[in-house]
């Protein structure tokens, strides 16, 4: 059965996403709340559907992915490839949604889908839930659409 | 040295676990397949004592894989980990049922990974 929620409050998408950046990728964040991201912004989403279904949604600055790439594959950041990129942020994306549904819905039974290829774009746009994670600027956003 | 497959659509994760494995100070033999598909082919090629696969893949995800290897002549000590993002509260049991030997939610740390490797490979293999 599917049920009528509103999408999660701040301190769920923050806290989701300060175990998942200190557990995995060995970042400390702080909850931005909305803000604009620097450009360029790589973007993938995934669907999540069962108890309640919808879209997650990962804005990641490009500054900020190859940082954490590098970081995550031990490596010096002018050799991270884009390919390396994109596997790091839709891998973020992955663990990000499970931790933000579980914080939010802990009952909740849900399939995901895996994560889309990436999509780059140059304009800022703003966002409800940022988060910084090394330089003190929303570098990392997540948003929840319920359908 | 014990043979070990790692199962992830993502590389960079595949990345992750394999430096984990090396991180252990064990003798590893490491194994890479990016679906279940790729997997149980090299599987039956290597006959890995341990997989430790993601869930949700593209080709055949990790339920199936866990099936498929269970029914695999040769496959019958192999011990599957599976890695998911995935925290719904059925699934843990459902997974152990259906054969796996652990089920670690991501974001999964390099000691609780290897805490888990230890458990297994000392207990089972």
């Amino acid at each position: 059965m599917t049920v009528c929620v509103k999408a999660p409050e701040a301190r769920v998408v923050a806290a989701a996403l300060e175990q998942v950046l200190r557990v995995m990728y060995f970042c400390e964040s702080v909850y931005q709340g909305g803000a604009s991201l620097e450009t360029p912004v790589l973007s993938t989403s995934l669907t999540f559907q069962g108890t309640v279904r919808g879209v997650f949604r990962l804005m990641v600055s490009e500054r900020c992915a190859r940082r954490m790439t590098a970081d995550f594959l031990a490596i010096e950041p002018a050799d991270v490839s884009p390919d390396q990129m994109d596997a790091t942020v839709r891998e973020l994306a992955n663990v990000a949604c499970g931790a933000t549904m579980s914080f939010w819905i802990p009952e909740a039974t849900l399939r995901f889908s895996v994560p889309a290829d990436l999509t780059r774009f140059d304009s800022a746009q703003r966002f409800e839930h940022c988060i910084s994670v090394t330089e003190g600027l929303p570098e990392i956003a997540v948003d929840v659409l319920l359908q | 040295m014990t043979r070990v497959l790692i199962v992830d659509d993502s590389p960079v994760m595949r990345h992750y676990v394999a430096r984990t494995l090396r991180m252990t100070g064990m003798d590893f033999a490491i194994h890479e397949a990016e679906n279940g598909l790729v997997a149980i082919d090299k599987a039956c090629e290597i006959r890995p004592e341990l997989i430790i696969t993601d869930l949700t893949m593209p080709e055949m995800g990790g339920r199936e894989l866990i099936a498929r290897v269970h029914a695999a002549a040769g496959l019958g000590s192999t011990r599957v980990i599976v890695l998911s993002a995935d925290r719904s509260p059925a699934l843990s049991d459902e997974l152990m049922k259906a054969g796996a030997s652990d089920y670690l939610i991501k974001p999964v740390s390099p000691e609780h990974l290897k805490e888990s490797l230890m458990k297994i490979i000392k207990v089972e293999v």
